[in-house]
């Protein structure tokens, strides 16, 4: 007996649900997606309160059939199997028996209802329309929401779904088509479809269990869901004498723009039996009929006249039919269109000339924008074998442009070449082109001009080529070389060059302004009034590396061994993709000996220069570019000089510090002799001070020349000291000594002695001091 | 003296053997100049925009991401400025009668797109080398594997610049149609240089 398994998991370890109301519903529908069912049963079932204990089951949908009593927890019996069903044939979630389902809306069964996860549940064959090679069928899993009233938990959100598309007998593996995950009320976003790629892969094909995880959050939070769901048919059973068998080996084949489905009929190809294809794109809800690919007899078909989009998936289904019956559909893989496709070859048109061949290319695929190669137009490149009818040798050339020429070739011989075209950067290759031969015309007369070259002269361009005959006027013009990367006949936009035109020289000299920046192509043309020569070798001319460029400006810093060179960037119009590298030349000033260097940046360093030299740079610019070099004028000569050297700084220093300690030193020994004579710390006994002055003596020799004038005090023999003037030849001044009144300090007065003892004490100084006024 | 010269003609061959190649550790620096110089171009042209136009205005859906996460960035980066270099010529290649701007302008976009594209492609050809040489033979069924991852940062940009496409030609390139795809590809461009300043980070690049 064929079963279905389903398997239940969370991510994490075995998650508890709470209210044990996870569901798992299988649903068989015809072409209706899940969303349009899901958005129906969103409005039938959006309020059911649903029982973890109870198994009685409610719908407020009062045209339901009676709910059982019991929940089937296991696999459902064929009595349990018909769905409870609504009026119009929906069904709410939950485990139950009811009406049969009929055969002709979506059916969906309910099959589980658990408590705790993961669960495993085994499906047998439940009725002719689930079973081996049934369409579409889609595995939801419900749990519950979170709802803020305890008592009702709605079980209406499926948080897991995954459309399975049960595999014919005798294939025991399931596709798994579209999985998704979504909540109800969600749009259906453009990316739903797009998996992320390592999902994607494990999705493959194969035996046993596939399994996916969904991209959403589920309701139950952090511990995502996953659906594993797998088929086995055991014993293919050989009764379906009536179904046709699907379609074998299906290809897809892309050439450009050639769109082929490829398969192997069946057997009886005697009877009439027709093939038809459906096809539907990651953009798509409903699978839609190919076009040029409906009821065809033989076993390939052509829908190459599909309009969508290259750069989208795409996903074919074909079956056979044969008058009322018809098969399963054979789905092939998802793809893109245009990772499938295979370069075809390219189309080539040949012009004979005397002694070269004009080559025209065309892109593989149709000409107009609608070809799948359109947008890698530019991309191209041709690669093409080419050789001498008669001598066999191959010369191989390789070239971007849609046009191409074949110079020095000998007039009337038969020329052989094939073509294929390639995208390089893509790693596509495409196949050769069929041989085309072309005849190559007599010998031309007059002959093309030959060797151009191009030079400036102030501020013109010159054009100069080689000519042997003298009789003939000339004509030049110019192309775009851009425009040699489209397709096309590019005749009409070459541009005569007005100062070239009817000249008799062999050269032409124009302005340089007719020609903004950029890279162009040159040509001759010779005419001696009859006829014209074809046109000379074209010359691709890149207008920068005529422009005169200047110097580079210099600047410099330096420390004491090196100096550091800023050079400016070439300045506009120059162009940036060109490389540029310096040449520096320095010498020393005295000395005569340069020394170069050249560099790619534009701050470079010159070591191991000795200190306190002068040095001088002189810098320039090389333009490299192809065959050319271009070179700009020395700059002026900057110099500078190296600062002196670590090492004599060192003794500077190491010079200058003594100094400093001396120095110091000295000024500490002349601020104490400065205190010394001008402040000095000691001070004059008291004795001395008080006779002499009230001043200071520190300001004795600072003072003016005030005459200080000593006191004289003359004691009395009386108990009283009186002092008493005199006025004759004594010229001091005397002052009256008065304890009371003395301005001395107290302490130089002795008011606790006797006065005796002082009077005594200051005559005999008086005798001492002055005999002579006694006597 | 003789060892210290002996030293600096080492140095000059290195840098001569250096030149030779194709310069593309500049690339940054080459191609923010050229596609700022673009942006210049179209703003000069795109100004002023005419009020009746705005009606016109579709939103075509750039894509937010370049980077594959399956190759250095850098790669990414050429990849991504090579694709869009080569569609913004197609794209101004083709049905310009009606182009809203001068003609001089219009060629030297052509002429700027046309020299960074020859740039990107040696670029991008000696790095298709340098994986040639790195690595082992490949089986076909890797490079199919690896196709594909690449291709989805890059088909979400052609289905772009598809979507552009269409539009010219649903709008029969009209003068309004122009100017909105003049400013819709002067804002790619800006797009998508800030957002390769801001994978280049700290780096001296862009």
């Amino acid at each position: 007996m064929a079963q279905l398994k389903v398997k239940v998991q969370a991510r994490k370890a075995a998650t508890q649900i709470k209210g044990s109301c996870l569901f798992m519903d299988l649903e068989k529908s015809r072409g209706a997606t899940s969303r349009e069912i899901l958005n129906r049963n969103r409005d039938k079932c959006l309020h059911k309160a649903v029982s973890s204990q109870s198994s009685k089951w409610r719908s407020q949908d009062r045209n339901t059939d009676t709910i059982s009593s019991k929940t089937s927890l296991g696999g459902l019996s064929p009595q349990e199997q018909a769905p409870l069903e609504n009026s119009d044939g929906l069904l709410c979630p939950h485990s139950g028996v009811g009406k049969a389902g009929s055969s002709t809306g979506p059916v969906r069964q309910s099959l589980i209802k658990a408590e705790r996860l993961p669960v495993v549940r085994t499906i047998p064959e439940l009725s002719t329309g689930f079973g081996p090679g049934a369409r579409f069928h889609s595995v939801k899993v419900w749990i519950p929401s979170h709802s803020p009233h305890p008592g009702r938990r709605p079980c209406v959100q499926p948080a897991v779904t995954a459309h399975l598309v049960l595999p014919p007998r005798r294939i025991p593996s399931a596709t798994l088509l579209e999985p998704e995950s979504r909540t109800l009320d969600s749009a259906p976003r453009s990316t739903k479809r797009s998996q992320p790629a390592k999902d994607r892969k494990w999705l493959g094909r194969g035996r046993g269990f596939l399994s996916y995880a969904p991209r959403r959050r589920s309701l139950l939070g952090p511990t995502a869901l996953v659906l594993v769901a797998g088929a086995s048919w055991p014993s293919p059973a050989a009764s379906d004498e009536k179904s046709l068998k699907p379609p074998q080996k299906v290809e897809v084949s892309i050439i450009d723009d050639d769109f082929t489905l490829k398969w192997n009929g069946s057997q009886e190809s005697i009877r009439n039996v027709t093939f038809s294809a459906d096809y539907i794109t990651s953009e798509m809800d409903n699978w839609i009929k190919l076009p040029g690919c409906q009821h065809i007899t033989g076993s390939k078909c052509n829908f190459s006249s599909l309009d969508i989009n290259f750069y989208e998936n795409i996903t074919l289904r074909i079956r056979a039919e044969e008058e009322k019956h018809t098969s399963l559909w054979y789905h092939t893989d998802t793809f893109i269109p245009f990772e499938k496709a295979h370069l075809g070859p390219p189309e080539v048109r040949l012009e004979a000339e005397d002694k070269a061949i004009i080559i025209y290319f065309f892109r593989p695929g149709r000409k107009d924008d609608t070809s799948i190669w359109d947008m890698d137009t530019t991309s191209f490149s041709f690669s093409l074998i080419f050789w001498e009818n008669s001598a066999h040798t191959e010369q191989q050339i390789e070239t971007d442009h849609y046009m191409d020429k074949i110079y020095n070739l000998s007039p009337e011989t038969t020329y052989c070449l094939k073509a294929k075209a390639r995208l390089p950067l893509q790693n596509r290759s495409g196949v050769y082109s069929p041989v085309y031969c072309i005849n190559t015309t007599v010998e031309h007369k007059p002959p093309a001009p030959e060797n151009i070259e191009v030079g400036t002269q102030n501020q013109s361009y010159v054009l100069k080529w080689d000519y042997e005959d003298r009789n003939v006027t000339f004509r030049a013009q110019w192309l775009y070389a851009f425009s040699k990367l489209i397709p096309g006949d590019n005749l009409d936009k070459w541009k005569q060059i007005s100062n070239c035109e009817n000249v008799r020289t062999t050269y032409c000299v124009f302005p340089q302004n007719i020609f903004l920046k950029g890279t162009y192509f040159l040509r001759v043309q010779a005419s001696d009034g009859n006829n014209t020569s074809f046109w000379s070798k074209e010359k691709k001319v890149n207008t920068e590396m005529y422009y005169t460029i200047f110097p580079p400006d210099i600047s410099m810093k330096s420390t004491s061994d090196s100096l550091r060179v800023f050079v400016t960037a070439p300045k506009e119009p120059w162009n940036r993709f060109h490389p540029f590298i310096y040449e520096i030349i320095f010498w020393e000033n005295t000395s005569n000996t340069e020394r170069k260097i050249i560099a790619k940046e534009m701050d470079i360093a010159i070591p191991n220069l000795q200190p306190l030299r002068l040095y001088c740079v002189k810098a320039r610019w090389h333009l490299l570019e192809d065959e050319r070099n271009k070179t700009s004028a020395f700059s002026a000569a900057v110099c500078e000089q190296t600062k002196p050297g670590t090492f004599s700084t060192m003794w500077i220093v190491i010079g200058i510090l003594p100094l400093l300690v001396i120095v110091i030193c000295v000024m500490k020994i002349l601020q104490r002799c400065l205190n010394y004579v001008f402040f000095p710390a000691l001070k004059l006994p008291c004795s001395i001070d008080e006779n002499f002055s009230e001043h200071s003596f520190g300001n004795l020799l600072l003072s003016t020349s005030e005459e200080q004038t000593e006191k004289c005090f003359i004691i009395e023999n009386t108990q009283s000291v009186i002092i008493a003037e005199q006025t004759n030849e004594i010229d001091e001044d005397c002052k009256k000594y008065d304890p009371q009144t003395s301005q001395d300090s107290g302490n130089y007065s002795y008011e606790g002695e006797t006065l005796e003892s002082q009077i005594s004490e200051e005559l005999l100084q008086q005798k001492v001091l002055s005999p002579g006024m006694i006597s | 003296m003789i060892p210290k010269y002996s030293r600096l003609v080492c140095f000059v061959g290195l840098f001569i053997r250096h030149i030779q190649s194709q310069d593309c550790t500049l690339l940054n620096v080459h191609v923010s100049t050229v596609t700022k110089e673009n942006v210049r171009l179209l703003s000069s042209m795109s100004n002023p925009f005419p009020l009746r136009c705005l009606r016109d205005i579709k939103a075509f859906g750039l894509p937010q991401n370049i980077v594959s996460y399956s190759q250095p960035v850098e790669r990414d980066i050429k990849e991504v400025f090579y694709d869009i270099t080569i569609q913004a010529l197609h794209i101004f290649s083709r049905h310009t009668s009606n182009f809203a701007g001068k003609e001089e302008y219009l060629t030297q976009i052509k002429s700027e797109l046309a020299e960074q594209r020859e740039y990107l492609k040696q670029c991008l050809k000696e790095d298709k080398k340098e994986d040639k040489d790195t690595q082992e033979m490949k089986t076909h069924e890797v490079q199919h594997l690896e196709v594909q991852v690449i291709q989805k940062s890059k088909l979400a940009l052609r289905g772009y610049f598809k979507r552009i496409e269409n539009y010219l030609k649903d709008k029969k390139y009209s003068y309004c149609a122009w100017k909105i795809v003049q400013a819709e590809i002067k804002r790619c461009f800006v797009y998508f240089l800030e957002f390769t300043k801001l994978l280049g980070g700290n780096k001296v690049y862009f």
